[in-house]
């Protein structure tokens, strides 16, 4: 290697290096914080000192005190909820949607693919404030209802299920309806199980998409008992005098379950981003 | 083609029923009743008071907090997106192949987007407060400490900043995608004809990645358009407006003043400019290439 190319190399590589330290610090300044006492992050900042971002002790004290400051766990057990059930009931509509459109000629069905695409472009958000309105009328603001129903189409899911269902050769189907097999047990016994990698990448970013959710829910529900953790946990900021050292508990809790998920099943979750990129 | 029997046509209308029926009631039927409210005289606690016409559209036009809305949400996008997707393009072509060390790279860059934005946004509020991190990072360097989301020059570069953390790992993973689908052979043959990295990238990376960036360009703008959780949690519109995005102006319209007539009117304002810049970025990105 000449002494150019070394010295492009480390260029490259602090540059990374340093990028990679923007994005982390703000992560383990959060964590390691949630593992000290107020007075001591304030002490670690002013001056800053390597200390703020190593955690002191591994007291689990403020993890204890928020769940009893604040009903942080109920916020948990409806994010839970919600999180399962969309994703749950999701998977199984829309693969359903999806078997519909890769495999079945019938008249409209180009209409409905075109519409999955738009409102594949179309991000929740926008839809708030009429979906507001919608459920006003249909009396299900304050209910889990508000929460689940609205999330279970998940386009992409579609999307990339239809894709993959559609690289199945056919002739797999074929021998199975000679068989006698109804198309619904085909659907069930022969592609859901064919479709298993598709279906984790989708349900994954699905399930990523619900956890974090925060502006339909903030809307959907004023119940106490209804809130889901996201919402909740701006709430618990917003409480009189809030705690950093809490805050920042909070927070961990509120990442951990899908950083554990995300670390284990990054692979998929690659791959659908990847596809949606760059297929038609 | 097969002959389109009696039982395919009714399982495939029976197999998508489910998904359309949700399609249709919760994302096509609010559209549409979006733009009729906007007509309306509908508050949240008067109710429907009947049509009033163009009424809240004329508002909207003499509304200062909206053009003030407007034009920030417009820098806010342009500056965000563009940020984004250069340092995402610049980094997916750094860490192209799939060594050891660039996975780990990637995986970095990659980690804030599985976080959700209001607990982001409530780690940057902690970052940007007087006595919080960034201060504490500047105070090594002898700066003054700064007011960052209280400060009218500023707050929407703070914004910037986090969502720019927040979301570039995304779009790079997205584009490392588009690269390895770059035949290997263009870059070798260029190599051949002496063209170098610049020439490299100018005539073979950006042309045969229009496509992808495409995607990027319009799904990144819209996604922008529409940020509401960081104004929320971290700034509330202030300081005097300086970081009052349509999406939160829309919200506040609704659910602070109830008025969701006007409301809805802000909505379809915010919809047609989301479309009309689609189109825009659909003319200028158009591939002429094929590969």
């Amino acid at each position: 290697m000449s002494i150019k190319n070394v010295l492009v190399k480390s260029v490259i590589f602090v540059f990374l290096a340093l990028l990679a330290l923007f994005v982390l610090v703000p992560l383990v300044w959060t964590f390691s914080g949630s593992l000290k006492k107020q007075s001591e992050i304030f002490a670690d900042l002013n001056p800053l000192s390597w200390r703020a971002f190593v955690p002191s002790s591994w007291s689990v004290e403020n993890y204890k005190l928020i769940f009893k400051r604040f009903p942080l766990l109920v916020f948990l057990r409806n994010s839970v909820i919600v999180t399962l059930l969309t994703t749950g009931i999701g998977l199984f509509v829309n693969s359903l949607a999806a078997y519909g459109l890769a495999r079945f000629r019938f008249p409209g069905r180009q209409a409905v693919f075109v519409m999955t695409l738009v409102a594949m472009m179309l991000p929740f958000e926008v839809l708030v404030i009429p979906l507001y309105l919608l459920c006003r009328a249909l009396r299900l603001i304050d209910t889990y209802y508000a929460l689940i129903l609205p999330g279970i189409v998940h386009p992409l899911s579609i999307f990339l299920l239809r894709q993959f269902i559609m690289d199945i050769p056919a002739s797999l189907e074929e021998s199975a309806r000679v068989d006698g097999a109804s198309y619904f047990r085909i659907y069930w016994s022969i592609i859901l199980p064919l479709c298993k990698p598709a279906l984790i990448t989708a349900g994954l970013s699905h399930f990523i998409l619900t956890w974090n959710a925060f502006f339909w829910p903030l809307i959907a529900v004023n119940k106490s008992d209804l809130i889901v953790y996201q919402v909740g946990i701006v709430f618990f900021k917003n409480d009189i005098l809030p705690q950093w050292n809490e805050l920042f508990a909070a927070s961990v809790i509120g990442i951990f379950p899908i950083l554990v998920i995300f670390v284990l099943l990054q692979r998929y979750f690659v791959k659908g981003i990847a596809l949606t990129g760059v297929k038609e | 083609m097969k002959r389109l029997t009696r039982a395919e046509l009714f399982w495939g209308f029976a197999f998508i029923t489910p998904a359309l029926v949700l399609l249709l009631i919760f994302r096509f039927i609010p559209i549409l009743a979006s733009v009729v409210v906007s007509f309306a005289d509908y508050s949240v606690t008067r109710g429907f008071q009947g049509f009033i016409g163009f009424l809240n559209y004329q508002f909207l036009f003499s509304d200062k907090d909206v053009q003030n809305s407007i034009i920030t949400t417009l820098i806010f996008v342009l500056i965000l997106t563009s940020l984004q997707l250069a340092l995402a393009l610049f980094c997916a072509i750094l860490l192209k192949r799939s060594s050891r060390i660039n996975i780990v790279f990637r995986l970095i860059f990659f980690s804030p987007y599985v976080i959700s934005l209001s607990i982001a946004s409530i780690i940057w509020w902690l970052i940007y407060a007087d006595m919080g991190l960034a201060n504490g990072i500047l105070g090594v360097f002898g700066i003054r400490r700064q007011p960052f989301l209280t400060s009218e020059k500023w707050a929407l570069w703070a914004l910037i900043i986090m969502l720019l953390w927040k979301g570039f790992g995304y779009w790079m993973v997205v584009y490392i995608a588009g690269l390895n689908n770059i035949p290997e052979t263009l870059y070798e043959a260029a190599q051949l004809d002496g063209a170098g990295l610049l020439k490299q990238f100018m005539y073979v990376t950006w042309p045969l990645l229009k496509r992808v960036t495409l995607f990027t360009v319009v799904s990144d703008t819209t996604i922008n358009f529409l940020i509401f959780a960081p104004v929320y949690i971290m700034t509330m519109g202030g300081p005097r407006g300086r970081t009052m995005l349509l999406a939160y102006y829309a919200y506040r319209t609704a659910f602070v003043y109830g008025d969701l007539g006007y409301a809805s009117a802000v909505s379809v304002l915010l919809f047609l400019i989301i479309g009309l810049i689609t189109a825009l970025e659909f003319r200028l990105l158009r591939s002429q290439y094929e590969y």
